[in-house]
């Protein structure tokens, strides 16, 4: 079995399951498929979602679905489900072009939740409200609750799951100051993207030069980010959980 | 002021996890938490106030029965509430009123359920940590709450926010494989972090419960990440507070969430706000992790009592330096605002009359539990810590007051030792000061309602520590 880096590695807390095969066997699939065209008009990525301990390996996921539209922007669907919550959600929006994915308004989330609690579904529009010539993030729930859930400044937020597209277009450099409008709620500021080095993922003797990235800001505990040479985000190591690449199709 | 037509709404929002010193607005300027920040320029912060016990499941159990671990069963995560006493959601629902909750609850031996109305509690239960699974959902459905909610009866919920606690996980990832410093990762530049808390070099003149517990390299509690840190840098330790940080921000964010969604509805006027830590972290302080201990970075949690509206009387922006508060009070303070006579030999108080600003008489110390057999007063300017001896054999009921089965003690001038670095328990001078401490609590203690531990889990988790005890004392003593 390849050693893991130890971002991304909870081998060690999972005692009756193969965490590193489990993580190995999905990813190894994935890089053996053809490689996105670096001039699709549309990119989807789909990941496992691996708690890092065994609460329950019933794993969950992620998937990332973009199109390029005719003026330039990209439309992504984002859905997630998380087995431990019970969250079913669903992010829609759109971002431009350029390196830093800025976050267009209006955007839609949509959740449900499979837990047994009152709570089961929720609605809400986000948009931009300008502000001291910054600007707020503003929800308003399908039954018309509005409030201002954060302010991000003078910079333009970008979503969470854009940073499949904002990393490997950094070649290698950092970011500062960044806002990441985490799950398209809160404003995360002053986040940071980091170069983390290099690792060589081996599997089926085939090996794979990663590229690193370290990610954090206000509110927002690191989470590093492989990239390989064709620009697909291989993996995600959080606190919790770990994200392992399991598709990718143009 | 407007008279009240009807009890206020109360919502009890708890991190998990976070110390009293981890809020920006009290001078802490390695995080931002405007959120809480916001709470305390709407409200009054408890400046000293201290959980009934440093450990989720035992801080929570009091939250719940106004009792304190040695008299509810819950002086330990594992520990068992005792079936008859009843919780503040059954006495709530028993009184008319609406009991809620969402999110980490953690009171071990009592369902969420049966005792509360339930918004949110995980499709997996939520157990200790998961804040990275389950606060946002948490604040979703607190918000579908307040969204939806269509009642004119008073509602109390619970909500219960589990981050700074997932700061565990990260120590837990140090377990099982080696994870390089952060600053030559080039994760954080080294002058990003905090500096090294003030108390990293410590008074090694610890209790034997305490050096069982968290010293040594074979600790009771959490051995394997003693072994997966043993040889961090001092970076290390920093970023383990910068990581703790971030943590905070992100549950102060969840409740920003929860705070502008509520004062977008119609309950923002009637509403008050409560708000605490279960217990503290150390991170790095008298270098150790964690809770378990009854330093002050430990038992020293963040508690504001606020309301969003004008219509109910709270002051704005007032730090109370004054009142020791504890975590047993908080069901007392809910009955209290609510109008429902509190049950009998409950060692709490009401914090109404504090936040209203009127007279009262108030407990002059703040008393603590930890670890089943370890004790804490904290008065205007001493804090004495004291252990009782195991018994020779165990009958698994809490020790105390047995001023003959005293071991060792820690005795702390805050005035001069805030962060606790000088044992002062062999100074002649202070030996009428640590009488009168070991006096005070051992009075305190006689006014408890001690009840042995349930059969089952919690028996068998004092066996086992009072072994190790046990053995440690028979090498103490030759």
């Amino acid at each position: 079995m390849p050693q893991l880096h130890w971002t991304v590695d909870h081998a060690g807390h999972h005692r009756d399951w193969d965490f590193t095969a489990g993580f190995t066997a999905p990813l190894a699939e994935a890089l053996a498929s053809e490689p996105i065209a670096a001039d699709a008009d549309r990119k989807v990525h789909r990941y496992l979602m691996i708690p890092y301990r065994p609460i329950d390996i019933e794993k969950g996921g992620v998937s990332i679905d973009r199109r390029q539209l005719g003026g330039g922007d990209w439309a992504y669907r984002v859905t997630q489900q998380n087995h431990q919550s019970g969250e079913e959600l669903t992010l829609e929006f759109a971002c431009g072009d350029d390196k830093t994915r800025p976050l267009r308004t209006p955007w839609t989330v949509r959740t449900n939740n499979r837990s047994d609690g009152a709570y089961q579904t929720a609605a809400w529009t986000g948009r931009y409200e300008a502000r001291d010539g910054g600007q707020d993030v503003r929800l308003t729930t399908a039954s018309g609750l509005s409030f201002v859930s954060g302010a991000c400044g003078s910079r333009t937020p970008t979503c969470f799951w854009a940073l499949l597209d904002i990393l490997p277009a950094l070649n290698g450099d950092g970011v500062r100051d960044l806002c990441i409008l985490e799950d398209l709620e809160v404003p995360k500021l002053n986040c940071h993207l980091r170069p983390l080095g290099s690792w060589t993922f081996e599997a089926d003797g085939d090996q794979h030069e990663l590229t690193g990235y370290s990610v954090h800001g206000e509110g927002l505990p690191p989470s590093y980010w492989w990239i390989t040479p064709s620009g697909d985000v291989a993996a995600i190591g959080k606190t919790f959980s770990t994200y392992v690449l399991a598709e990718r199709r143009g | 002021m407007t008279e009240m037509p009807r009890p206020p709404n109360i919502l009890f929002i708890s991190t998990d996890q976070q110390s009293w010193n981890a809020v920006s607005a009290y001078g802490n300027r390695h995080l931002n938490t405007p959120h809480i920040d916001r709470l305390h320029q709407n409200g009054v912060s408890f400046m000293r106030s201290y959980c009934s016990d440093p450990v989720c499941a035992a801080a929570r159990a009091s939250w719940m029965t106004g009792l304190y671990p040695s008299e509810n069963g819950v002086p330990f995560n594992g520990g068992l509430v005792h079936e008859d006493i009843p919780d503040l959601g059954q006495i709530l629902k028993r009184n008319g009123y609406r009991a809620l909750h969402a999110g980490k609850w953690h009171v071990d031996g009592r369902s969420v359920r049966s005792s509360f109305h339930n918004l949110y509690q995980g499709k997996i239960d939520i157990g200790a940590s998961g804040g990275e699974f389950h606060d946002r959902v948490t604040a979703r459905a607190v918000i579908d709450f307040l969204d939806r909610d269509l009642g004119n009866d008073p509602f109390y919920l619970k909500i219960g926010i589990v981050n700074p606690h997932d700061i565990c996980e990260y120590q837990h990832n140090h377990q099982f494989k080696t994870v390089p410093g952060p600053v030559e990762q080039g994760i954080v530049p080294a002058a990003e972090l905090p500096p090294l808390p003030e108390n990293f070099a410590y008074d090694e003149r610890e209790t034997v419960v305490q050096q069982v517990f968290r010293r040594g390299d074979d600790p009771l509690i959490h051995a394997r990440i003693v072994h997966g840190i043993r040889d961090w840098t001092e970076d290390q330790w920093r970023f383990l507070n910068w990581n703790h940080h971030r943590f905070v921000e992100d549950a102060d964010q969840n409740i920003g969430l929860i705070l502008n969604a509520l004062a977008a509805s119609r309950h923002r006027d009637n509403t008050l706000i409560i708000f605490s830590g279960d217990h503290g972290e150390a991170a790095g302080n008298h270098q150790t992790f964690q809770k378990f201990a009854l330093y002050e970075e430990s038992i020293h949690v963040p508690t504001i009592v606020a309301s969003l509206g004008d219509l109910l009387e709270v002051p704005s922006g007032v730090f109370d330096r004054e009142h020791f508060v504890s975590g047993v009070d908080l069901l007392p303070t809910v009955l209290d605002y609510f109008g429902v006579e509190a049950p009998e030999n409950l060692q709490g108080n009401s914090l109404r009359p504090l936040v209203e600003g009127r007279e009262v008489d108030w407990p002059d110390y703040a008393f603590v539990e930890s670890n089943f057999w370890a004790r804490a007063l904290v008065t205007e300017r001493y804090k004495y810590v004291m252990e009782y001896r195991p018994t020779e054999v165990e009958d698994f009921m809490p020790q105390g007051p047995d001023p003959d089965s005293i071991g060792r003690e820690q005795l702390f001038d805050l005035d001069v030792d805030p962060w606790e670095t000088r044992n002062l328990v062999d100074e002649p001078s202070l030996a009428n000061v640590l009488a009168d401490c070991r006096a005070r609590l051992l009075h305190h203690e006689s006014r408890l309602g001690r009840r042995p531990l349930r059969a089952g889990e919690p028996r068998e988790i004092v066996t086992e520590w009072g072994d190790a005890l046990r053995e440690r004392w028979a090498q103490i003593d030759g």
